[in-house]
């Protein structure tokens, strides 16, 4: 009886078989060198010569994981930055509360002092050189005095301050080293730019200047 | 690790290539243990480089005359639709597909074995064998007149 050509030959090699004992050396080859040769791990699939479709399916595999590799260091990318973010913001808000809470409870009773210099010589354990202000020149500012205090666990200077043209309002000035020049510190964000932020009847303005991070709270706005 | 099925399937591409059971199984045992001296470097796809190992090593150590036909080129007047789907629809008795592969090389047997146990396409077999897609169905076209004449009770020599 005539069949398809295909078929026939299909059965012709399908008639012929190892035997078991065939088998059984071979099985045994394999787990002999399974045994000594440590396997490595395999690549994926189609990397090898001999399939063509297997190739495609490679191709389309690899393009793929690219694909989602490339996504997953966007959003990871992406998740880093808003997380960091958010963390800077809540650093800062941090400092900004505890401050407005440090400014609100000094009475600023000390006697006063003539000049930052003294300062420095009275608040000689700060770890950092405290400075005059750019922001605050010496014509618009009057400096009275100052002390020792902490910010966010870190030794800080508080100094208190009064505009010339109106010494009857309090201001306090906060210095301390950058968070992030503190060992395991955390970023607090760029400031080079004074930034004004309101926290319990206080306006806090926040800034960046050589290394040191300034904190400027009073009941009015400075300016 | 090869299952018993995959040590059949490749048994029997081996018996394609030798013809000779005998030197099927031997060629097949000389093909493993090249495998796994190589496989911690390539290892994926083991079946396909299997059958690539065990064609290099019949080509080096099995066959005396290597690719003795060279490229054969293809009759411009037969498309290849015309000989894959014409070998597709021949109908033929057991004995003569017997006769054929009596009469093949091993190449003829390869692609035969290829397109009719495996069922890859033409242009997938020119690429595992590495040859012209032309060159193959050439042969192929060379196949389907050998397999007309044999059906016709012509006897053809000639056979590597």
């Amino acid at each position: 009886m005539k069949e398809p050509l295909k078929q026939v030959i299909r059965n012709h090699y399908d008639s012929a078989s190892l035997s078991e004992d065939q088998l059984a050396k071979l099985q045994a080859l394999q787990r002999a060198a399974a045994a000594s040769t440590p396997t490595e791990a395999t690549e994926p699939a189609g990397a090898s010569p001999g399939n063509p479709s297997a190739r495609r399916r490679s191709t389309t595999w690899r393009f793929g994981m690219v694909a989602a590799i490339l996504v997953f260091l966007l959003a990871a990318v992406g998740y880093l930055s808003l997380r960091r973010t958010a963390e800077r913001e809540a650093l800062v808000q941090s400092i900004v509360a505890e401050v407005a809470a440090n400014h609100l409870k000094e009475s600023s009773q000390e006697e006063p002092l003539e000049t930052l210099v003294a300062l420095r010589h009275k608040l000689e354990e700060l770890p950092f050189f405290l400075i005059a202000s750019e922001h605050m020149p010496e014509s618009k500012w009057a400096f009275s005095n100052g002390k020792y205090c902490s910010i966010q666990g870190q030794i800080a200077a508080q100094l208190h301050y009064a505009p010339i043209d109106r010494p009857e309002n309090r201001f306090t000035l906060y210095q301390t080293l950058c968070p992030e020049m503190l060992a395991g510190g955390r970023a607090i964000g760029d400031l080079s730019e004074p930034r004004i932020l309101h926290h319990a009847g206080l306006e806090l303005t926040l800034w960046r200047e050589r290394d040191l991070l300034l904190v400027l709270a009073g009941a009015e706005s400075p300016r | 690790m090869f299952s018993n099925e995959e040590f059949q399937r490749f048994y029997r591409y081996c018996l394609a290539l030798t013809r000779d059971p005998d030197q099927a199984s031997d060629l097949l045992h000389d093909g493993l243990v090249k495998f796994l001296a190589k496989r911690a470097r390539v290892t994926s796809e083991p079946g396909a480089y299997f059958r690539r190992i065990l064609r290099n090593t019949f080509i080096d150590d099995y066959r005396a005359a290597v690719h003795s036909a060279g490229q054969l080129s293809f009759d411009e007047n037969v498309t290849p639709l015309d000989v894959a789907s014409e070998l597709e629809t021949t109908l033929v008795h057991a004995d003569t597909v017997q006769r054929l592969l009596a009469q093949v090389g091993s190449t003829d047997r390869e692609l035969l074995f290829l397109w009719a146990v495996e069922g890859y396409t033409m242009a997938e077999i020119a690429e595992l064998t590495e040859v012209p897609r032309g060159t193959v169905l050439a042969r192929l076209h060379r196949l389907k007149l050998r397999l007309r004449r044999l059906q016709a009770g012509t006897t053809v020599g000639g056979g590597r």
